[in-house]
């Protein structure tokens, strides 16, 4: 037994961990893509066109976290402060000091500043350069890569809570209910996800949830098949013929004795439909029926890079860092499907 | 146990099953699984079925537990229609005849420990605090010859007998009235087998259970019933104490299984 973050672990699951971090790529990639996860959250402190701290007349200021008009800092308009303004920063600087996050920009900050016309190259500003309406490219990439993993990762929990549980209601009861949900999957799957995306877009303008909710209509399905193959195994077992006998509630016995079977395939299949997610995320918004316009996103980002040519940062960057985050979901999803493989042993 | 109440009494039962359509045009196959069934147990006393494999034992047996819905006619316990009845009363009524099971290697869950197995029942059918449930655990744990400390343990830790000794403990546990047990020895080793079906005998006289014991096994049969049934394609060729079944057998099916027993 080992105990993890107060949880006991049962000696399979234990023998399950140890799996998993011998098979060092895809550890690795597990720490390395959990880390950029944790910076990414807090891409407010990274890339920001506001300081992190303002000093003030002994005050200390939080804009980050805190709207404050001008005239708090000796300005004239009562409007919210703008820090890069060269008269505010003026102001602050003769009766205080300010300290700025690693990268001046926010997302949908432009920088009016250029030396070449955007999108300009990088340089000692704008690391990876500007894109075409003179926003920094690195901090898109942030929080892009923000909303992208964000958006991969609520999709494909919620997905998996839909699929689990229809696979679970069509393999655990079979019969009519097992005939009328297949031939309605089948149906379903058999409409075009993008096209109805297209017409969509003509009818609403999607934004992040309304996006999570349409595909999530489409997505929820690439669980059923394993969890309901689990489940129509599992209920022939002889210890839930026993447990139906007992008198125990279906409720009971789906969750106690046959979930945790199912649940093996299902953690196997997770990373992989994150990746997925992720994909399609990208894919919509590369085509323009994705994320609201002037939203950072990577699919936007390798968008531009296709239509700037002269300007291969773009394309180089949204290149390698779609490249990089879905190699690395593959490769922890590699590790947990050998992890739970009970025939492949690490040494 | 010298009052011969009726416990169960099963009326013209039948349980048929279609087997799926092999051509178009011709009707599909029907297996007489149990046909026309009709018997009745006395409280107290232990009840024996006998037959072949395929015989409709087992099916027997999940109609009496509710298991199956029979096509035709009806089981009563203690009088009561169980068809009859909703699935929330069935459940109900359950506390009152539980099972065990052939394979003690499949009935009870790898996953759980010894505690929530036997306990499982009880959660469901009774409300119980949590120092009761846990010492009527250990009580039922007790009283088919296991320890205290095997409570924490998981079914693998366990042999054969040990394990069919939980399953019986797990349908102890309610105070069932009835206990159905298909084929409870049939899996475990020959040395096993007498000391679960002692066991049995011994919880018999000390909670006035009263028993079904299907088996195929006729040494098995003779140890522990006191009426037996003999079943052949579904149907009752002979019924009777089984004393005299096994002394002066009327039926020519009962002769032939009982002279294909080997004898060394």
């Amino acid at each position: 037994m080992k105990n993890i973050f107060l949880f006991k672990l049962s000696n399979i699951n234990s023998r399950r961990l140890d799996n998993f971090k011998k098979n060092k790529r895809g550890f690795y990639s597990f720490i390395f893509l959990l880390l950029l996860f944790i910076i990414s959250i807090f891409a407010n402190f990274i890339a920001n066109e506001r300081p992190i701290i303002v000093f003030f007349e002994n005050k200390i200021y939080l804009p980050i976290l805190v709207d404050y008009p001008e005239t708090v800092f000796d300005g004239e308009f009562e409007t919210n402060t703008d820090y890069r303004d060269p008269f505010v920063k003026e102001l602050i600087q003769k009766k205080g000091w300010m300290i700025w996050p690693l990268i001046p920009f926010s997302h949908d900050t432009i920088n009016y500043e250029l030396k070449s016309p955007a999108p300009s190259p990088p340089d000692r500003i704008n690391w990876l350069g500007t894109d075409d309406q003179g926003r920094d490219v690195f901090a898109r990439l942030i929080y892009g890569f923000r909303i992208s993993l964000l958006f991969g990762l609520i999709l494909t929990s919620l997905s998996s809570i839909i699929g689990v549980a229809a696979g679970a209601v069509q393999g655990y009861f079979g019969g009519v209910i097992d005939l009328i949900f297949q031939r309605f999957i089948e149906v379903w799957e058999s409409i075009p996800l993008l096209y109805l995306l297209i017409i969509l877009a003509a009818i609403i303008t999607p934004g992040f949830w309304s996006l999570l909710f349409i595909l999530l209509l489409f997505s929820w399905m690439s669980l059923v098949g394993v969890v309901r193959a689990e489940f129509l195994r599992a209920r022939n077992f002889e210890y839930v013929r026993a447990a139906k006998a007992l008198g125990i509630k279906n409720n009971i016995i789906i969750f106690r004795h046959i979930l945790p079977n199912a649940m093996v395939a299902t953690i196997t299949f997770l990373p992989f439909i994150l990746a997925g997610s992720i994909t399609s995320l990208t894919a919509l918004d590369f085509l323009g029926f994705g994320l609201p316009p002037g939203s950072p996103s990577l699919g936007e980002m390798l968008q531009q890079g296709k239509s700037n040519l002269q300007a291969p940062w773009l394309g180089i960057t949204s290149f390698f860092s779609i490249a990089i985050i879905l190699t690395l979901v593959v490769f922890i999803g590699e590790a947990v499907r050998d992890a739970f493989d009970p025939r492949k042993i690490f040494n | 146990m010298t009052n011969n109440e009726t416990i169960v009494e099963a009326k013209s039962l039948s349980k048929f099953y279609r087997l799926p359509k092999e051509s178009l045009f011709k009707k599909p196959e029907v297996i007489k699984a149990v046909n026309d069934v009709n018997f009745k147990i006395i409280k107290g006393k232990s009840f024996g079925v006998v037959g072949e494999s395929g015989s409709g034992k087992s099916t027997l047996a999940r109609c009496i537990m509710g298991l199956e819905r029979p096509t035709a006619g009806e089981v009563k316990i203690n009088s009561v229609d169980i068809f009859s009845l909703s699935a929330n009363e069935l459940r109900n009524m359950r506390k009152q005849f539980q099972m065990v099971f052939q394979d003690p290697f499949g009935s009870l869950n790898p996953r759980k420990k010894i505690l929530s197995i036997i306990a499982e029942p009880l959660d469901v059918l009774e409300k119980v605090k949590k120092n009761d449930r846990r010492s009527r655990v250990i009580d039922t744990l007790k009283s088919v010859g296991l320890k205290e400390t095997d409570i924490e343990k998981f079914p693998h830790e366990f042999s054969g007998g040990q394990r069919q000794r939980i399953a019986i403990a797990r349908a102890l546990i309610t105070k069932p009235k009835i206990i159905v047990a298909d084929e409870p020895v049939s899996a475990l080793d020959v040395s096993v087998q007498a000391q679960v079906l002692n066991l049995l005998q011994d919880l018999q006289d000390s909670f006035g259970v009263t028993y079904i014991l299907i088996s195929h096994d006729l040494a098995v049969v003779k140890f522990v019933c006191d009426d037996v049934i003999v079943m052949n394609e579904g149907k009752i060729v002979e019924s009777g104490s089984a004393k005299e079944i096994f002394t002066n057998p009327k039926h020519e099916y009962t002769k032939t299984l009982l002279e294909a027993v080997p004898r060394f």
